[in-house]
């Protein structure tokens, strides 16, 4: 958390952090490449480059997309998630070399505009054979742009976490097209199904951790129907201190903190990123994100000064051991007296 | 803020790590790490082979001959005891034309011309090209002789079931140089000029090569390019030049593979 913006807020967990991300990239790159030479010494600069930058790419890819669903299932993976922006955009900037020397390479020197030669030189966009899959990874690669571009919090500020969630969830239009760009084109002129396998493998791990991380979060969810007046939604017991129980009510998650003799509910979903409150702890007597640790005081929703966000609290009610929850949420930062135990 | 006093939980703002995350972590990394080196060793060693092409870059040659204009624009030289046709292309992804139109108003150069140009070559199963690197400058000097009589031999009708490529990156200048990966860029170069030329394989190599032209040797790469880079069957009278064969087609038999007549058509109307 930060009150300015600055470019990065670097940290040694970073520093590890964007230090194993540069170890995974050239150790590929170098063994992809020495292997090629080393066994198909007829390989020509370009073509390598633009495989490996491109299998480079795809994979971090891949790794991105698990990331999220891991850290729902096993919260200690949330230290990859922490930082999975600069992995993003180191993935961006590996798959920008891959379509930068592909363009040079395929459309440059030519009797048309380069770019225009991407969308023109093949245009049997009717056709699944012979589709123009270059313009899929163009496309797939303007969103990945978009997404490095707008990965600052400043730009999360500016948008409003709404828009910024739409834009980046674009990620998966991304992948959809990137994979189409793969399975259309560089499949094409392969015949091993050993490379076909990998690409199928790769879809199905993020399609698998994605559905089973979704099936988690809806049993443990149990949504209970909306009402007018106060719902029991947990006893006390099954909050541990420190801790929060999410409950689903209408279909909205709220958290409800027990910390220091006191319970607390705040809506479930971080003003930063969207992360989830309810997963997170009470440190230093605020309520603290997992995802990035933005913080905010259970009495009130509020960021502590000089932090600006809020979220919307609720209203608790005790009976002996059973919490109750008015549903209707208060606006954003209201204060909200604290049941004590 | 301060920095977490729990630990158990993570905040990444704080720079240390409780154990069991820091764990996670490590096994990410080298799961990862592994992973994709594996995914990339299994790639390299599964995909489909190079041919053994090369394209001499950074290389400029100095080659004499005649210069011919038949099958396609080309030096012809004699090596040893053999006589070839060193077919001519421009830097690029263009045709010589320009290039040649343009020695030829200032050295009034006619077929048949001694000439000695200098450029790089590409090289494939012992059939070579030179890139007009310089373009008009390619040209070093103007020989005195001419070319005698040349022999062409008519060689019939056949059918012929191949793939369309750019011979200039076929041969060298980029390695893989057909299917859907270059198909783009083998369009770009035949329109930029560069002619056509049908590769036929045979149980996975390339075997024998015929660069393609229209009734009366006309220039038909316009209507060729949406048959580019995919399997076509070609109909037409062959003829050897040298080293090279001619097919003459008539477009109107061109049978194509798997391509749909109206994508011809949307491709004729939208690009050439």
């Amino acid at each position: 958390m930060s009150v300015s913006y600055t470019s990065i807020l670097w940290n040694k967990n970073k520093r590890k952090y964007d230090l194993a991300v540069f170890i995974i990239a050239f150790c590929f790159i170098t063994l992809f490449t020495l292997l090629n030479l080393a066994l198909n010494p007829q390989v020509t600069f370009e073509t390598n480059l633009i495989r490996s930058f491109g299998w480079l790419a795809i994979l971090l890819l891949h790794v991105i997309l698990i990331i999220g669903p891991l850290a729902r299932l096993n919260p200690s993976f949330n230290i990859v998630l922490y930082n999975r922006r600069h992995l993003g955009v180191t993935m961006f900037l590996m798959g920008l070399i891959h379509g930068a020397f592909s363009i040079m390479q395929f459309h440059s020197l030519g009797d048309t505009n380069p770019i225009r030669s991407v969308f023109l030189s093949n245009v049997q966009y009717g056709s699944i054979s012979f589709f123009p899959f270059q313009t899929l990874g163009f496309l797939g690669l303007l969103i990945l742009a978009l997404m490095a571009a707008s990965s600052h919090d400043f730009w999360l500020k500016n948008l409003g976490l709404k828009t910024w969630k739409a834009l980046h969830m674009l990620v998966y239009v991304a992948y959809g097209l990137l994979i189409m760009h793969i399975v259309l084109g560089a499949l094409q002129n392969e015949t091993s199904p050993l490379i076909f396998g990998i690409v199928v493998v790769g879809f199905l791990t993020i399609a698998t951790l994605h559905i089973v991380a979704g099936l988690k979060e809806n049993r443990a969810d149990g949504d209970i129907p909306a009402s007018d007046s106060f719902v029991p939604v947990c006893t006390v017991g099954d909050i541990k201190e420190g801790c929060a129980k999410i409950v689903s009510v209408g279909g909205e998650r709220v958290a409800i903190f027990k910390y220091d003799g006191l319970l607390s509910a705040v809506h479930n979903v971080c003003r930063h990123q969207g992360g989830p409150l309810g997963e997170g702890r009470v440190i230093d007597g605020c309520i603290t994100c997992p995802w990035h640790g933005y913080q905010y005081l259970p009495g009130n929703g509020q960021s502590p000064p000089p932090f600006d966000e809020k979220v919307e609290t609720y209203r608790l009610m005790r009976e002996g051991e059973q919490i109750f929850l008015d549903p209707h949420p208060n606006a954003p930062g209201t204060p909200v007296e604290p049941i004590k135990l | 803020m301060t920095k977490s006093s729990n630990d158990d939980f993570f905040v990444g703002w704080s720079g240390e790590a409780p154990k069991r995350y820091q764990s996670a972590g490590r096994k990410f990394f080298f799961g990862t790490l592994i992973v994709m080196l594996v995914a990339g060793i299994l790639y390299v060693t599964n995909q489909e082979p190079y041919v053994d092409s090369e394209y001499e870059y950074g290389v400029i040659q100095e080659l004499t001959g005649y210069l011919v204009k038949n099958p396609v624009w080309g030096l012809r030289v004699q090596d040893e005891e053999t006589i070839k046709t060193i077919p001519l292309v421009g830097y690029g992804k263009m045709g010589p034309e320009l290039t040649l139109s343009k020695m030829m108003e200032s050295h009034e150069l006619t077929e048949g011309t001694m000439v000695t140009l200098r450029g790089m070559l590409t090289h494939f199963q012992g059939k070579y090209l030179m890139e007009l690197t310089e373009m008009e400058s390619s040209l070093v000097s103007v020989g005195d002789e001419k070319m005698l009589d040349r022999a062409i031999s008519m060689k019939g009708s056949t059918t012929l079931e191949g793939e369309i490529v750019d011979p200039k990156c076929f041969f060298g200048v980029m390695n893989p140089a057909t299917k859907a990966v270059h198909r783009s860029c083998a369009i770009r170069c035949i329109a930029g000029g560069m002619p056509p030329l049908l590769a036929i394989r045979e149980n996975g190599e390339f075997v024998d090569y015929y660069f393609l032209h229209g009734r009366d040797l006309r220039s038909i790469n316009r209507e060729i390019l949406p048959y580019v880079g995919i399997p076509v069957k070609l109909s037409g009278q062959v003829a050897m030049y040298d080293d090279w064969k001619s097919l003459v087609v008539d477009l109107e038999d061109l049978q194509i593979g798997l391509l749909k007549k109206k994508e011809a058509t949307l491709a004729a109307a939208i690009c050439y």
